[in-house]
């Protein structure tokens, strides 16, 4: 196994609680290079388990599979690499660290442990963030590295929308906004709707090379595909939004050639 | 005296225990006493009779090994020397297993509420409690199986009760209560009882003596009150701790209740504010907690406690800390469960012949019909009972507690709009549309419960099954209508808007009839005809001229009643000149009964706007109608963007603490203004009221098109048209900052 997260390693204070090294919160930046390196991680076989408390980023699968660099086959399989679990009390965390703890131990593949909202928030007192925070590292500090590798996360900006392009050409989608008023109770990932308009937002490339009338075109093109999200949602987690998104242009589009046939058969 | 016991200034003096072995009536209230409860039986000659059960003994339930039970019973007995333990079975929820556990019972309830004091701390040792934290008249309640003002047949010896039997079927006569009204009119305390209103003057310990005496003296049952829990009754018996107990805690934050006789604070009081004291009656037939306590309690808690009161019925242990989380799920099946309701986007556009249906409390009836509950989902005996385009399956085998509770409040609230649209003679229609109001919002609530944080019985699996079969259903209803050739223009997760039918089929047996016992038959659910719409506009999306918003629409139905949502007019906020400009435009339009007659309308319409218009030119509308409102929610300096409720908001100087939200009310005085300060004028301020009519106008043209835009091809033809009605008044009026030279300024 040769995936090294370098300098990407991101934890919840100015300093490693392990190795009390400086580190920095995630944001937008450093979100997209964190992000790139777990998806490498994935590529090359390993396996991710994110726990997710409330108040923290959200655990959005679709953070960590891009779509541009691999095919639908490879997106489901790296996303089946990909164990997500939510807990939303302090209790609830605790008996998750255990049941992890005992998986990890039968796993045969290199393992990326992900935490995110196990920091104070509304919905744990400091108290109770710092002994969660004593059991994580009672249960995965002395594991090795090279089997399995811990990481805190926690927003810089909880809002963080990470939509720089990364070097791949790939963009990251649009992290669910969890800060909201009464706390981030409700959905982990971004709807369809949304992540079809994440993937039309990184066509803007694309977009920008094209004349103004035809970007107007493909502007109607994205637009008219929304008319079918409802039907995407049913598609959700079996294909990447991208391909609802040219399945429902070419349905608009069969309709309408349709429509127009049909009229031109009723003219005299 | 202790500031607990001021309320106890209150308390009724009981009416003289009649003679006999037994006694009926109404179960009042329940008291925490020094030995077990007190109950207060009305009777039906309208005495209140108090009783004692000093037999009574609250428990809790622990699980743990032999030296930490012992070290949890001595550490217990130091509270209550009289403490005593018994073997009993209970049921686990989740697993169905019968366990042994130690009940610890409390010989008195004011011990039972030392060892709540000191719960937290006793669940950090090696010990598990269960049925730990429940209100002790709550306990009574469900161990005699009893609502609050049930009619009850008591067995008694002298004032001790010797056993307790309901008697469901009898109503509580709520129409012969006696009830008055404290209110504050200044700083000085008022109460009224319809014909009687006095005012009193004095202070301190003279004050409460009088009240105390005026509410004896008019032998009230209930004391309605605007504040009493924060205001009045703390400010009161804060001044007397002050005065003559100055070490005392203070009362502030404790809700104030009195003992038989019921004070209920409208401003703290959910059901009050939304369903009145019959809406109230109406969830204590469904709960086990106190009359004055349900009164105070969320639709959250008063579900939570059905469900609690279920639980201990029928030999669930509770825990006290929840501890079930969901299962590990990979990302696939994360993308595919984590989903709400499905809501197909509609064109937008005009549409004629629209029928609107709903399927009726479609959530909660989906746990009932579905067996959806924390425990069966994904229950290991049944994994071929899968829930559509979801991960998880439910079980067939054991009925699950969330559609047990739910079932009775489901079929009650049917009934009761059965008896709103088909009164029988002789019944009160507007009592059974409050408690149907009631029963509404408990049935609201109980979706988001189940997959709340805090809720005993909720999981947020159950809550993904619930989301996943309304998809399912809301897909199948449309699969109908299609093939029966009635084209669904519109959907939003239990509601379907469709094109073909164009009568209302009175008599039952037409299409509308055959399409709706379809989907029933296909879903479980039944289904209610919202209305048929003459016409209906789908409003389009900000930036779009297809595609439609899914909340934004306005129509006309076939009986002449007008449906709107989600346009200016709708809006909390919207100023009042703006919000009665879109209300005259849809009283008019209402008259037209088809989409062409809107059209041949238009100039007539238009004709309107402009007198309202002209008026705002001529400055006839007073300051007040112009009016924004804006809610905030956070701080305004934490704001990135300076939108003009935040500017208004930060010129007023209003700061919020921590989850709390104000309102800011504002008027525009220049939007056009490179200072943003100069922008608008917060309403409360020493700052001289301004308006800019020029901006006032082109929101008001903005609402009209809203509404008139749809029926128009060329939509800005119409602002056109508006705007240059009288060119040299606009620009006259459109001079900034005109001040404040309004002559009905009020």
């Amino acid at each position: 196994m040769s995936w090294h997260p370098g300098r990407t390693r991101v934890f919840p204070e100015e300093s490693d609680p392990w190795t009390r090294q400086r580190t920095r919160p995630l944001d937008s930046r450093s979100a997209v290079v964190f992000f790139r390196e777990v998806r490498r991680f994935l590529l090359e076989g390993g396996r991710t388990y994110w726990i997710a408390g409330e108040g923290g980023i959200a655990p959005d699968p679709l953070l960590l599979v891009s779509s541009r660099e691999q095919s639908p086959e490879h997106w489901r399989e790296l996303l089946g690499r990909v164990r997500i679990r939510r807990g939303f009390t302090k209790d609830q965390l605790r008996s998750i660290l255990g049941d992890l703890s005992s998986r990890i131990a039968s796993e045969t593949v290199p393992c990326l442990l992900l935490f995110s909202g196990f920091e104070p928030s509304e919905n744990l007192s400091p108290g109770d963030s710092k002994r969660l925070h004593q059991e994580i590292r009672r249960l995965f500090g002395e594991t090795d590295p090279e089997r399995c590798r811990l990481f805190l996360l926690q927003a810089a900006d909880p809002r963080f929308i990470a939509d720089t392009a990364d070097g791949d050409g790939g963009v990251l989608p649009e992290a669910p906004a969890p800060s909201s008023k009464e706390g981030t109770m409700g959905k982990s990932v971004s709807t369809f709707r949304e992540q079809v308009e994440q993937e039309e937002k990184s066509w803007r490339p694309f977009r920008k090379g094209l004349s103004r009338a035809e970007q107007d075109v493909l502007d109607r093109l994205f637009e008219t595909s929304r008319l079918y999200v409802h039907a995407g949602g049913e598609m959700s987690g079996q294909t990447h939004p991208f391909n609802v998104l040219l399945l429902s242009v070419i349905l608009d589009l069969s309709r309408r050639i349709e429509a127009l046939e049909e009229e031109r058969s009723r003219r005299p | 005296m202790k500031p607990e016991e001021l309320p106890t200034f209150f308390k009724r003096t009981g009416d003289p225990v009649p003679s006999g072995s037994e006694i009926r009536g109404f179960l009042f209230d329940i008291t925490e006493e020094e030995e077990g409860v007190g109950l207060w039986i009305r009777t039906p000659d309208r005495r209140m009779i108090f009783l004692r059960d000093p037999a009574f003994r609250p428990s809790v339930l622990m699980e743990a090994s032999g030296s930490a039970l012992r070290n949890v019973s001595t550490r217990l007995s130091r509270m209550d020397p009289f403490l005593s333990r018994r073997k009993e079975r209970w049921k686990d929820l989740f697993t169905g297993e019968e366990h042994d556990m130690t009940a610890l019972v409390f010989s008195r309830p004011r011990a039972f509420r030392d060892f709540l004091a000191c719960l937290p701390s006793l669940s950090r040792l090696p010990v598990r409690f269960f049925n730990a934290d429940i209100d002790v008249s709550m306990r009574y309640l469900c161990q005699n199986r009893i609502h609050p003002l049930s009619f009850v047949h008591i067995e008694k010896e002298g004032d001790t009760v010797l056993g307790i039997h309901p008697d469901p079927d009898r109503d509580f006569p709520e129409e012969t209560l006696e009830s008055a009204e404290i209110f504050l009119d200044g700083n000085r305390i008022v109460l009224s009882d319809g014909r009687d209103e006095r005012m009193f003057l004095d202070t301190g310990f003279s004050l409460l003596r009088h009240l105390a005496d005026w509410i004896r003296g008019h032998n009230i049952d209930v004391l309605y009150s605007r504040g009493g829990d924060r205001r009045i009754f703390p400010g009161l018996l804060a001044e007397l701790s002050h005065r003559f107990l100055p070490d005392a805690a203070p009362f502030y934050g404790r809700p104030f209740v009195l003992s038989g006789r019921w004070h209920l604070d409208r401003s703290t009081s959910f059901f009050l504010k939304e369903s009145f004291l019959s809406g109230l009656i109406e969830i204590a037939r469904f709960s086990f907690v106190d009359f004055q306590t349900l009164a105070r309690c969320t639709a959250g808690g008063a579900i939570s406690s059905a469900q609690i009161a279920y639980a201990l019925q029928n030999g669930i242990r509770i825990p006290f800390a929840k501890e079930k989380t969901e299962g590990f799920s990979s990302g696939l099946e994360f993308l595919q469960k984590d989903r709400g309701g499905m809501v197909m986007v509609p064109r937008a556009g005009v549409y004629e012949n629209v029928t609107e249906i709903d399927f009726s409390s479609l959530y909660p009836a989906l746990m009932v019909h579905r067996n959806i509950s924390p425990e069966t989902v994904n229950c290991a005996c049944c994994p071929e009972n899968r829930v559509p385009e979801s991960p998880h399956h439910l079980c067939l085998k054991r009925r699950g507690l969330v559609p047990d509770v739910l079932e009775p409040i489901l079929k009650r609230r049917l009934s009761l709009k059965k008896e709103c649209s088909e009164p029988p003679a002789g019944t009160d229609h507007d009592r059974a549309k409050k408690r149907q109001t009631a029963l509404k919002w408990i049935l609201v609530v109980c979706f988001g419960y189940l997959g709340y944080k805090n809720a005993r019985f909720g999981n947020v699996e159950s809550h993904e099954a619930v989301t996943a079969w309304g998809r399912a259903s809301l897909l199948a209803a449309r699969e109908i209508l299609e093939s029966r050739n009635l084209p669904v223009r519109h959907a939003i997760v239990d509601s379907l808007w469709f094109e073909g039918i164009d009568s209302p089929d009175p008599g039952g047996n037409g299409r509308l009839s055959v399409v709706k016992s379809a989907i029933r038959e296909r879903t479980g659910i039944p289904i209610e005809v919202e209305g048929i719409y003459s016409w209906i506009v789908f409003l389009p999306r900000k930036g779009s001229t297809l595609l439609g918003s899914a909340n934004r629409y306005f129509g006309r139905m076939r009986d002449g009643r007008t449906k709107i949502r989600g346009i200016a007019a709708r809006q909390w906020g919207t100023p009042p000149f703006i919000r009665t400009i879109q209300e005259d435009l849809l009283e008019r339009m209402g008259l037209c009964e088809r989409a062409s007659d809107v059209r041949a309308a238009l100039p007539e319409l238009l004709e309107a706007v402009r007198v309202r218009l002209r008026d705002l030119r001529d400055r006839r509308v007073p300051l007040a109608d112009l009016c924004l409102s804006e809610r905030l929610h956070r701080s305004p300096e934490t704001y990135q963007r300076a939108s003009p409720a935040v500017v208004a908001a930060q010129k007023e100087g209003l700061a919020f603490r921590k989850r709390q939200t104000g309102t800011v009310s504002y008027w525009i005085s220049g939007r056009g203004e490179s200072y943003p300060g100069d922008r608008v004028v917060p309403s409360r301020g020493d700052e001289l009221p301004m308006v800019d009519l020029g901006d006032y106008e082109t929101l008001a043209i903005d609402a009209v098109l809203e509404i008139l835009g749809p029926f128009c091809p060329d939509p800005e033809s119409l602002r056109k048209r508006l705007k240059n009605a009288d060119p040299s008044k606009i620009r006259s009026a459109g001079k900034r900052r005109s001040g404040n030279l309004f002559p009905s300024w009020s």
